[in-house]
């Protein structure tokens, strides 16, 4: 059949002579007539399926074709992709849903192994096995398996596997029914996980779901909305009329009308109210619900609910504490009044033409009792204010306690004297050695005795103790036979602005920050303070705790306890520069008393000529003056031969180490934060002088 | 480089057919992909190539190869051009037609 002399040019039939040329044509015009006759056979065996005329195709329709194209089309329409294999596996059939699901057309795959339009694998172990046992069953499998497409896309597919059979119910083939549902995983899976998102929502904030059924009342809700109402599990049965049944009495009927409200008007509801737990305890929760509606009619209402108590709690510690505040403040505005009318009176007296020497010698006493107590009760605002910022600096040094006590009782003297108190001191003979600021141990000792002294009849006793303990502390004990503390007020007396003592704390006077103030400088010190009473009106005592300290070296303390005495006094020349005309006068007043002569400027600018013109030996210059101030009025001085060596005192408000630093660099010798001690300011000239 | 990359390039197939079918929707031209491929992969696998032509979409191309029905197969190569109309579900005529190795030839080949 292929021999060479079938071909038309090939190098066989170069040179035929004229008797096989025509075998040859002959041969191939019965190869042609056999091809038409075949061709007609086939035809009529209905073997074929179109005829082509010129360039049309015509389309035949056999006998048994109607059912088949049926069958073709109903394929041809589904969305699911259909794969029919014979039983080797070769491919036999597969609609358009295949071809577009696995990228392949049917001409290019019909014939080959379904091997060619995926990769299959099962999910489930045992899966393969049932498929098999299903199929020899006569039946179908339904499962979910994976592929992967020649392109190399995967596919999650939902698949029916099932035996085809012929008429004769002869086993054929096999048939494939594969769906793709992997947007349907997709999507699942982001639900789900859309859903663990809100599910980790609502636990963090701790948000409990809560659904009611508005027709029969039935209720439900998630973990967090039982934990809402103090249950650890659902109650059976839950219902409106169980959860009304748990909210406050007081609370109740405002829930339900909230909630009717909500149905009535289709808006949102969103509340707050009290709920009795199983327990009896009161807890708040907050609550938001939505209705909704089938039909026009309301069929449910959804919401969410949290367990709001901790910030209600809060909440209302917060007002506590604003009115405490504004208690404070009025108490405040009254305390820092009250001595306002004996110095006016006082003031008024020394104005007088009948003052007598008595009278004068009294007034001054009133004065000067009156601003030291006002100055006390700012010192202690401040101190308060001070530790509660955390910006209380201490001046540590090695002191004995003992001292301590008497320069605190000292403070308060005319308190003890005012109601002939009887002070008894157990100090023992040997020093309490302690590292502390004295000033602020002399402050703790002044308020607990000024303490005992309010809560304590006229001529009662109070007893005052130092001593060293065994475990390395040392103990400060004030005792008084007072009126004593409740239990209650035992636990809230060192807290500022306490309430339980308001009403006696307010009769006695003063501002009840007192024992705070003590408690901030104790822990400041490392040590504590604790208060007991056998009860009301059986006296109190206070024990402050330090750490004990092994005591300084002598020499230390000869320079500590350094005097700016009086003795070996010199005079100088003196300029005192404030544009306060007052506060200038004032104080040349007191150091010309000391025999200084002083010369008093109220502008820097004059300051410097009155300077210039009497060279003093020492300056005192305010830092806040118009025209030049106190560091450009240093410099200048410092540029002249006449000051190079004159003492100078900065005077301001600002008492900050940087203030100082300032004044140090613009050339002054010393700082003096206003208002200052008449002695600080005499001990410096009085050093200064004795070079 | 140019030399060497000609004689290396793949040669023609032994076998080169085309087979002319109305839509492969059609159960004979189907039938007739099928079992041409079922019968040359087995017989001449790696050796043959098959080329399938949609008159439902080509039209013209059936004129040109003088085709008058479908399915037909053709074999373009070895020559003489051959063809066969039908479903070629007959195996041992389709195979003596195209001149194909028989069964036995194809295992000991």
């Amino acid at each position: 059949m292929s021999s060479p002399q079938g071909r038309h040019r090939g190098d066989g039939a170069r040179a035929p002579d004229g008797a096989a040329a025509l075998e040859v044509e002959l041969a191939e015009l019965r190869e042609r007539l056999a091809e038409a006759e075949e061709t007609l056979a086939a035809l009529r065996n209905d073997q074929v399926d179109a005829i082509v005329v010129g360039e049309k195709v015509y389309a035949l329709v056999g006998a048994d074709d109607a059912a088949t194209r049926m069958r073709g089309e109903v394929l041809t329409q589904m969305e699911d992709a259909v794969v029919a294999t014979d039983l080797s596996g070769c491919v036999i059939y597969m609609n358009p849903a295949a071809e577009r699901q696995y990228g392949h057309e049917a001409s290019a795959v019909l014939g080959y192994s379904w091997e060619r339009l995926y990769h299959q694998s099962w999910l489930a172990e045992g899966d393969s096995e049932a498929c098999t046992a299903a199929q020899e069953a006569g039946g179908a499998w339904r499962g979910k398996v994976a592929h992967v497409t020649g392109a190399g896309r995967r596919l999650l597919v939902e698949c029916t596997f099932s035996r085809m059979s012929d008429a004769a119910g002869t086993h054929t083939g096999y048939l494939s029914v594969l769906r793709d549902i992997s947007a349907r995983a997709d999507a699942e899976a982001a639900l789900a996980e859309s859903e663990a998102l809100l599910k980790f929502s609502l636990d963090a904030a701790r948000v409990g779901l809560w659904s009611i059924n508005i027709e029969s009342g039935a209720a439900d809700g998630s973990a967090h909305h039982d934990a809402c109402f103090g249950l650890a599990e659902p109650p059976p049965g839950w219902n409106l009329q169980q959860l009304l049944a748990r909210i406050h009495p007081e609370d109740r009927l405002q829930v339900d009308e909230a909630l009717r409200a909500a149905i009535g008007r289709r808006a949102d509801c969103h509340f707050e109210c009290r709920v009795v737990w199983p327990d009896h305890s009161i807890h708040w929760i907050e609550m938001h619900g939505n209705a909704y509606f089938k039909a026009g009619r309301p069929a449910r209402m959804v919401g969410i609910v949290s367990d709001v108590t901790a910030r209600r709690r809060a909440d209302e510690a917060l007002r506590e504490a604003d009115r405490q505040k504004d208690e404070f403040l009025a108490t405040l505005s009254h305390e820092l009044r009250n001595p306002l009318a004996p110095i006016r009176t006082a003031a008024h007296v020394l104005s007088s033409e009948h003052l007598t020497p008595e009278l004068h010698a009294r007034s001054v006493a009133i004065i000067g009792r009156q601003v030291g107590h006002m100055a006390h009760l700012l010192d202690d605002l401040l101190d308060v204010a001070r530790i509660t910022r955390r910006r209380m600096v201490l001046k540590k040094d090695y002191i004995d306690l003992r001292e301590a006590v008497e320069t605190g009782i000292e403070e308060v003297r005319s308190a003890i004297d005012a109601k002939r108190h009887k002070l008894v001191l157990a100090l023992g003979d040997a020093p309490v050695w302690l590292e502390a600021d004295p000033v602020r141990m002399a402050q703790v000792v002044a308020n607990l005795v000024n303490n005992a002294c309010k809560y304590s009849n006229p001529e009662a006793t109070i007893h005052v103790a130092a001593s060293c303990m065994p475990d390395g502390f040392c103990e400060l004990v004030v005792r008084d036979t007072g009126i004593g503390m409740s239990a209650g007020a035992l636990k809230s007396v060192f807290s500022m602005f306490a309430q339980e003592e308001a009403v006696i704390d307010r009769a006695e006077g003063g501002l009840g920050i007192g024992l705070a103030l003590v408690k901030g400088l104790v822990e400041l010190h490392g040590g504590s303070v604790r208060a007991s009473s056998p009860g009301l009106g059986r006296g109190s005592t206070f024990v402050v705790r330090l750490p004990a300290s092994a005591g300084p070296v002598a020499a230390e303390m000869g320079a500590a306890q350094a005097p700016a005495g009086a003795a070996g006094q010199r005079t100088a020349r003196i300029l005192l520069a404030d544009d306060n005309a007052d506060a200038g006068e004032s104080i040349a007043t007191l150091l010309r008393m000391q025999g200084h002569e002083v010369a008093v400027a109220t502008d820097g600018a004059s300051a410097f000529e009155m300077a210039r013109a009497s060279r003093p030996q020492l300056m005192l210059l305010d830092i806040g003056m118009p025209g030049k101030n106190g560091y450009e009025l240093a410099r200048l001085i410092r540029q002249e031969a006449w000051g190079k060596n004159a003492f100078l005192i900065a005077t301001t408000g600002w008492g900050q180490d940087e203030d100082k630093a300032k004044a140090i660099a613009a050339g002054f010798n010393a700082h003096l934060t206003k208002p200052f001690e008449p002695n600080a300011l005499f001990g410096l000239i009085n050093a200064h002088l004795a070079r | 480089m140019d030399t060497r990359a000609r004689t290396s390039a793949p040669a023609e197939p032994e076998y080169v057919l085309t087979l002319y079918v109305f839509g492969s929707a059609s159960p004979k031209s189907a039938r007739a992909m099928v079992n041409i491929r079922a019968l040359c992969e087995s017989l001449v696998r790696g050796r043959y190539r098959l080329t399938v032509v949609d008159i439902a979409r080509d039209a013209a191309a059936a004129a040109r190869a003088q085709i008058v029905a479908t399915p037909t197969l053709v074999r373009e190569s070895p020559s003489p051009l051959r063809r066969l109309v039908g479903d070629l579900s007959l195996r041992d005529l389709v195979i003596e037609k195209l001149g194909l190795p028989r069964p036995r030839e194809a295992s000991a080949a």
